[in-house]
């Protein structure tokens, strides 16, 4: 026992202290914080600039209005999802404790005549938990500005077209700073009349919702034109053009819809692919330490100290822990990032740390986590037993990788497709695969007689394994250059 | 099969009065004849980790490691790593792991090789210091005069078989007695005398004669018979068979590159 703890102890020590270990450990972290900062450094700023000049004088104000309209129900919409997160009680009829959701006109006048976002930032301030961070309306996304200087606007749509162009190449000054001018749009003073069409210049990346917003008001305003020349008077107009279609938006309760399924799954999920990720790593730091040892006959001189099998439990114990150590990082790298970054990851994170509440999923995942360790190092320290030497071993780790990760991807784009589809579940019944499938499951609800099947499965499997790898360590050892047949593993050898 | 890592199909095995097994491990130390370590680890790392493995605690096996390697002369380089080493002192720290536990049995296979003769001088040292402690000590090689200075009872294996088993007095005993002297006569006709070759005349009437005693016949009975006989001698030398000379006899015909050792 002792020597088994000894030999755990030095593979522990020889992995953790090899510098592809510590690349490794950090690879993750580093990675997540790189792509944060790239995101955030990187990605411009929200918004785009618009200008528009309307000769008649008509139409700017108009379509001016329903940006600021549709800036206001994003708004609305954002404190709706704010008080959720939150769980903050809003004042009795308080528009914004609706939920977010898509507010209609009248809700958003409403909105305004009740304070608009200064009232409602008050109220939240006075009701939200202390730990809540301060509401921040979303930035405009798009912005009217005036014509930037240059740019010709009183000799027609050409002259506006062809001194507009060279300004959408760079950014333009706006009330929220440099932004990009997406988009021009040139309304003659005879707009409406036969061949008098508004024109529009990109930056050759089109907002498809700009373009429409615009779109949709001159429509509208030629609309109210015609009704009103064929005889429509203006209040029956104003009633007509308040008429929105009464539309309800169900959605599933909080924490069951397909987005919070997934965001359920994603926990698991990660944990399997992460168990995946360490397996592979550490599976080679101890396949080559294996294969070093037999390479260089260091075996003898162990093996004349202590068993093949505390060599073999030895073995597994020390790579079980540094995959241990290696999950344990970098989750509580994840769950402090998680915790202290405000933004996208955490709202993602905190969710999905829900799904792993209960402590039957702990124990579970707990145990799917070690068995599935176990299951596949033992596969490598099977190659690292019959190779003499790397190259022999590749032979061997090309196909058993190709066979642990091919069928990973497809557990996990069915899981998050549905954990409970017929490949997921397939899969829980097979050993290898039943660690990753149990893992990425176990998030969205697998009933328990399968988690015990499938997990009894396992342990049976791993038991075999056991005694088939303690029975090749013994015949293969001492060997080199020589072939193993299934002999070795069919005799129990002596020692 | 002796250190119990490969049992026999048939027979049975005693070693230090039990059945081989790893429970005694440090009562038995082991040097393979292929050398290697753990690169990564210190030379002090892995005297002291081969003794742990055999059953000692860690302070002790320290103690014992420090006192090794300071014997071998590695003292300076007990915390620099095996990969740092040369061959020769890789060599020594996995002699210093075999003899950590200080063992009744030492197994050594072809300890000498690769070391420069201050190192085999200071092995052979630590051998016999270990044989007049109590200890035994099994080595392989195919050195004869690390045999003839070290061992109290060989084996020779040719062509992977015992040719002999015994000490080194019934090894020389293996080849018929041989001696020269000088004398006047012809000592053919001596009793024991099986061959004798005149070797060159000496001055004053004197020959120098080379003899093969009879089987049986010792060099002390010849000189007897001379003595008492009135046989004239200037000189008399027995000559002692090496082992090298045994080993050849032994061995017969034995071809350059074959297989053969002596386990002393």
């Amino acid at each position: 026992m002792n020597a088994m703890w000894l030999v755990a102890a030095r593979e522990f020590r020889q992995i953790t202290t090899t510098r592809s270990f510590w690349v490794t450990l950090l690879l993750l972290p580093v990675a997540i914080v790189l792509s944060q900062l790239s995101v955030r450094l990187l990605q411009p700023p929200p918004g785009v600039a618009v200008v528009i000049v309307d000769q008649s004088g008509r139409y700017a104000p108009q379509i001016q209005q329903r940006i600021t309209l549709d800036h206001d129900r994003q708004v609305l919409s954002d404190l709706g999802a704010y008080a959720l997160k939150w769980k903050i009680t809003p004042p009795p009829g308080a528009v914004w404790g609706q939920g977010p959701r898509l507010f209609s006109p009248g809700e958003v006048a409403a909105f305004e005549a009740a304070g608009g976002l200064p009232q409602a930032s008050a109220a939240i301030t006075r009701l939200k938990p202390a730990a809540a961070p301060a509401f921040r309306p979303p930035p405009p996304f798009f912005i009217p500005i005036a014509p930037p200087a240059g740019v010709v606007t009183d000799r027609g749509p050409e002259a506006f077209g062809a001194s507009l162009i060279p300004k959408m190449k760079k950014d333009v000054a706006t009330p929220n700073g440099p932004r990009q001018l997406s988009l021009g749009v040139y309304i003659p003073a005879d707009f409406g009349a036969a061949g008098a069409a508004a024109r529009m210049w990109t930056n050759g990346r089109p907002n498809p919702g700009l373009v429409e917003t615009v779109r949709q008001e001159l429509t509208g305003a030629l609309r109210a034109q015609a009704l009103q020349t064929s005889g429509v008077d203006t209040a029956a107009l104003a009633r007509i053009s308040a008429i929105s279609a009464p539309v309800t938006l169900a959605a599933p309760p909080a924490g069951s819809g397909r987005g919070q399924m997934m965001l359920r799954s994603a926990l698991p999920l990660a944990l399997a692919y992460l168990l995946l990720l360490s397996l592979m790593m550490s599976g080679s730091w101890m396949l080559q330490g294996l294969i070093e040892e037999r390479s260089n006959k260091l075996l003898e001189s162990v093996l004349a100290c202590i068993t093949p099998d505390d060599l073999l439990y030895g073995k597994l114990i020390g790579v079980v822990a540094v995959g241990l150590l290696m999950i344990s990082a970098w989750m509580v790298f994840a769950v402090g990032a998680a915790f202290s970054v405000q933004g996208a990851v955490a709202d993602f994170v905190r969710p999905a740390l829900g799904s792993i509440s209960s402590p039957w999923i702990v124990v579970a995942l707990a145990y799917y986590f070690l068995a599935g360790y176990l299951a596949v190092s033992m596969m490598f320290l099977a190659v690292g037993a019959v190779s003499d030497s790397m190259r022999d071993a590749q032979g061997y780790l090309t196909p058993l990788i190709m066979v642990l990760t091919i069928p990973f991807i497809a557990i996990a784009s069915a899981v998050l497709q549905n954990p409970d589809g017929l490949l997921p579940r397939v899969m829980s019944w097979i050993p290898i695969y039943a660690p990753f499938a149990m893992m990425a499951r176990l998030g969205s609800g697998v009933s328990p007689w399968e988690v015990a099947g499938s997990g009894a499965l396992l342990a049976v499997f791993i038991g075999v394994e056991f005694v088939l790898l303690g029975r090749l360590f013994r015949a293969t050892l001492l060997q080199s250059g020589q072939s193993i047949g299934l002999k070795a593993l069919r005799r129990r050898p002596a020692t | 099969m002796v250190l119990d890592i490969l049992r026999p199909t048939t027979g049975e095995i005693a070693v230090l009065g039990q059945p081989p097994g790893r429970r005694g491990g440090g009562e038995i130390g082991f040097l393979p004849e292929e050398r290697g370590l753990y690169r990564q680890m210190t030379a002090l790392e892995t005297v002291v980790y081969f003794g742990r493995l055999k059953g000692m605690e860690t302070g002790a096996a320290r103690r014992a490691a420090e006192t090794l390697l300071e014997r071998f002369d590695l003292a300076q380089f007990a915390r620099r790593k095996v990969e740092q080493l040369s061959k020769g002192m890789a060599q020594k720290v996995q002699l210093a792991a075999a003899l950590v536990t200080a063992p009744r049995l030492l197994i050594l296979d072809e300890p000498f090789a690769g070391l420069d003769p201050v190192n085999q001088a200071v092995l052979e040292e630590v051998v016999l210091e270990l044989a007049r402690a109590g200890s035994t000590v099994v080595f392989s090689t195919h050195v004869m005069q690390h045999a003839e200075r070290l061992c109290d009872r060989l084996l020779l294996i040719a062509r992977g078989r015992k040719v002999f088993q015994g000490s080194q007095d019934e090894a020389r005993a293996q080849l018929p007695a041989r001696l020269s002297l000088a004398a006047r006569q012809d000592p053919a006709r001596l009793p024991g005398v099986e061959r004798a070759l005149a070797a060159g005349a000496a001055e004053d009437g004197w020959t120098d004669w080379d003899i093969t005693l009879a089987p049986g016949a010792s060099s002390a009975s010849l000189l007897e018979a001379c003595t008492g006989g009135g046989f004239a001698l200037r000189r008399f030398e027995t000559h002692r068979a090496s082992l090298h000379e045994v080993f050849l006899h032994l061995a017969g015909g034995e071809r350059p590159g074959h297989e053969q050792g002596a386990r002393p």
